[in-house]
């Protein structure tokens, strides 16, 4: 390498050339291809990777080199933002191709990159909580992106694409700039910021520990470390998105009634969809750790397998109950305030008279659907706990990957034909509420083999726990089948057996049991 | 006879095609401080992880006070208090924290003897894991491997990388711990002065066997240290009988030799050289000779 440049690029090169390779033969499969679904995620699997490849904290090891900061902060911001628009070359002519310029684009995508990068490095410190700050960052962009096709047409010159470009071509010449400066403090070793806010934060540590007290037992002490170190998590993104993208809308379609209410929607499907990505990383022994081997510092500890798994779902249970604390809370804000309630009302009624006109079952009907929206949000933190807690590097991909799979064939072969397809014939019906009944009783007899070392304590903490999801998930089928069977000509009964049973079926419960016996064969190599 | 704090039958682990531990047998009496020798992979922290239960015995038996870590990690593990050569403490804790949290999974915590090592050690309470020196983070899991007075201590090359002061509290830990009766230490470290300062068993392990454990007395009184000086120079080293390890050049030779297999003066006669110094041999060297050996 002839200078410190092309060594730079070349580590990135290095580092993430097989992820490149998977961009290249992504975007490749996506142009021969016809535009469909598949398509279309295709080309959001290429940019997202491209990011993830840009996403890493600042490269301190690299602060020794005889290299200037600016050198250091400019390669991989540029590289970024150049990897960004050759992704978009290639993708050229398959989307984006309305009123919007492709330069516009192309400008934007850049900005992003640099903000992207700009903020992840600055928010260092921040931990978790910058993602939110970065979902911000790209609803920013992108507002600033709409900006010039929201009504009237043409925009006025201050919204017109040459006046946004030109704003989002400083905000990524601020973030440059801010990200040079940050990363210069930080290579001599801070700067005149810091001191001013580390009083605060010491105070504010040393009263926070000094009114902590013992634990009460071993399963206290861990539940709190395994809070701490992933408890947050799940929370702490709901909250950003409904900050960052779930507001927002509301505001903007605070005069669009359907809009509202499919937003309603969204909410309240926020904290499911994104429990599936966390539920990936909170299975692993080490949220944020690639490593899946048990840390020696919880290893060495005198906790039993079960221990450490009952911390673990604990801490499921009490994130997948915050999270939706927060949607109910910004509900509790939204709807009353802004929100346009036309839609929601409409539904209401609807349930209002199905149900003998009860306002009480209205309500009952609401509180059972948010109880159950926990219960599948808990759901979904867990279910990989087996293969996370295994050690298995190849079986937690395999995991990961089949459900990663499973999601883009849903998108690929519009997944919501299946139930469509299953219910319009009493045959087809009549396999499927077999095979579920086959496959309710192997589940309850995989449970009993996998629970019947675990300590009593254990297995009925679960046995509650799974009871309690599955007589809510089993109200709301019951619920959506009293609905279903006025709308839809179908086996009225055999219907009610394949809501029953996928209720039944929802919760993991000889999985949890597994989870113990894997743990320990990573914990005892 | 009191019952072995720690006994191993028949150990063996291997990792592909290399054996890590090969039919390894040892017995470990309460109240002594164990020291651990051996060069780099040569199996010390393979064993240990067996002691603590964090590997399963492929073969052999592993019993840590007559139980099973592996089947009763409550049982061995509330009574074991472990430091190794890389704490892998949470960056994100606060040293109060991280205490408070260990002080959870042991009964006989004393907090007045962790209240007194962090002010010993200079310990600020509100400070992050994270921004402590690799010093200040041995010493704090020292405190937390300490103080609840476990009846094993166990201390995976705890030294390692740390500077003199360090390491004289580490020293200290250990004679702190086997000053109270009946508790044990195991002691692994590539620091033979310090073992021999604090060890009175020595077992040391090469390529996975176990060469010698013995009474640290015994070991020493075992080997001794013969100059030789011999008329005519030798190109290669001379066959001297009962030799565990000849080296020099010329005129001049070293051997580290078995004391109970020969007489010193027979020696000198038998190989034609004449004796310069003979003295007991000391740990570092007894290790090279038979590090060298194989």
């Amino acid at each position: 390498m002839r200078s410190p440049t092309s060594a730079l690029l070349w580590e990135i090169w290095r580092r993430h050339r097989s992820t490149a390779a998977v961009i290249a033969a992504v975007t490749a499969t996506g142009r021969v291809l016809e535009p469909s679904a598949l398509v279309s995620m295709l080309w959001m699997v290429s940019f997202l990777l491209v990011f993830g490849i840009f996403t890493y904290p600042i490269p301190y090891r690299l602060f020794t080199l005889p290299v200037s900061t600016l050198r250091l902060v400019a390669v991989p911001l540029i590289t970024g933002a150049a990897s960004v628009e050759l992704l978009n070359v290639m993708w050229l002519g398959r989307f984006l191709t309305g009123p919007t310029s492709p330069w516009f684009v192309a400008g934007l995508l850049g900005a992003l990159m640099i903000c992207y990068q700009a903020a992840f490095w600055m928010l260092e410190r921040a931990g978790p909580l910058r993602f939110v700050v970065l979902g911000a960052v790209a609803v920013v962009v992108f507002a600033i992106g709409l900006a010039p096709s929201f009504p009237p047409t043409p925009p006025p010159p201050w919204r017109s694409e040459p006046a946004m470009a030109a704003a989002v071509t400083g905000l990524s010449a601020l973030a440059f700039l801010l990200a040079w400066r940050h990363t210069a403090r930080v290579r001599c070793g801070g700067g005149p910021a810091a001191p001013r806010i580390e009083p605060f934060l010491a105070l504010a540590g040393a009263r926070w520990s000094r009114t902590q007290r013992a634990f009460a037992s071993p399963a206290a002490a861990h539940f709190w470390f395994e809070w701490r170190c992933s408890g947050l998590v799940l929370p702490v993104v709901v909250g950003g998105v409904l900050l960052a993208v779930i507001a927002p809308q509301s505001w903007f379609m605070r005069d669009d009634a359907d809009g509202s209410f499919r937003l309603l929607l969204g909410a309240l499907a926020t904290p499911i969809v994104l429990a599936v990505p966390v539920g990936m990383a909170f299975a692993r022994p080490t949220f944020w750790s690639e490593d899946l081997s048990l840390p020696a510092f919880v290893a060495v500890r005198p906790l039993t397998d079960e221990d450490i798994v009952a911390a673990k779902m604990k801490t499921a249970a009490a994130s997948a109950a915050l999270s939706w604390l927060l949607v109910l809370s910004f509900l509790a804000v939204w709807l009353p305030l802004w929100a346009n309630l036309d839609g929601l009302s409409q539904f209401a009624i609807q349930l209002w008279s199905f149900h003998g006109q009860s306002i009480a079952a209205v309500y009952g009907i609401a509180a059972v659907v948010v109880i159950a929206g926990v219960f599948v949000t808990f759901r979904f933190l867990v279910s990989r706990l087996c293969s996370g807690l295994s050690g298995i590097r190849a079986l937690f991909v395999s995991s990961v990957t089949s459900a990663v799979i499973a999601v883009i064939a849903w998108l690929v072969f519009d997944g919501m034909r299946l139930p469509v397809w299953i219910l319009a014939e009493p045959a087809r019906m009549s396999a499927v509420v077999w095979i579920l009944s086959a496959a309710t009783i192997a589940k309850f007899w995989l449970a009993a083999w996998f629970w019947r070392r675990a300590a009593p304590q254990h297995v009925w903490r679960t046995l509650l726990v799974w009871g309690a999801g599955t007589t809510s998930l089993l109200a709301v089928a019951l619920v959506f089948w009293g609905a279903a069977r006025i709308y839809v000509a179908l086996d009225v009964l055999r219907f009610k057996a394949l809501m029953i049973l996928v209720a039944l079926l929802a919760l993991p419960l000889a999985r949890v049991g597994l989870a113990a016996r894997c743990l320990s064969r990573n914990r005892h190599r | 006879m009191r019952e072995p704090v720690v006994a191993v039958t028949g150990l063996s682990r291997a990792f592909g095609a290399m054996k890590a531990l090969n039919d390894v047998t040892l017995e470990l009496p309460p109240g002594r401080v164990f020291g651990l020798v051996g060069e780099n992979g040569a199996g010390k922290s393979t064993l240990i992880k067996h002691l603590l239960g964090l590997w399963r015995a492929e073969t052999g038996r592993v019993r840590v006070f007559g139980l099973d870590p592996v089947s009763e990690p409550i049982a061995v593990l509330g009574r074991v208090g472990y430091l190794s050569e890389q704490p892998d403490l949470p960056g994100w804790m606060r040293v109060a924290e991280l205490l408070r949290y260990t002080q959870a999974f042991y009964p006989q915590w004393d907090t007045t003897y962790a209240a007194q090592l962090l002010n010993q050690f200079s310990l600020d309470p509100d400070a992050r894991v994270k921004t402590l020196s690799k010093g200040q983070r041995a010493r704090l899991g020292l405190i937390a491997a300490e103080a609840h007075r476990p009846d094993l201590l166990i201390l995976d090359e705890p030294s390692s990388g740390l500077d003199p002061i360090v390491r004289r509290d580490i020293l200290e830990a250990i004679i702190r711990t086997v000053t109270d009766e009946g508790r044990t230490v195991i002691f692994s470290s590539h620091l033979l002065d310090e073992v021999e300062r604090v060890s009175d068993y020595v077992a040391m392990l090469h390529r996975g066997v176990l060469k010698l454990c013995a009474p640290l007395d015994d070991i020493k009184g075992q080997h001794r240290r013969i100059a030789l000086r011999f008329e005519v120079p030798h190109a290669a080293p001379p066959d001297v009988p009962g030799a565990i390890r000849v080296e020099g050049s010329g005129r001049e030779w070293t051997v580290i030799c078995d004391a109970t297999r020969i007489y010193t003066p027979a020696l000198a006669d038998s190989v034609g050289a004449t004796i310069v110094d003979d003295r007991p041999a000391s740990l570092d060297e007894i290790f090279v000779a038979h590090a060298a050996v194989n």
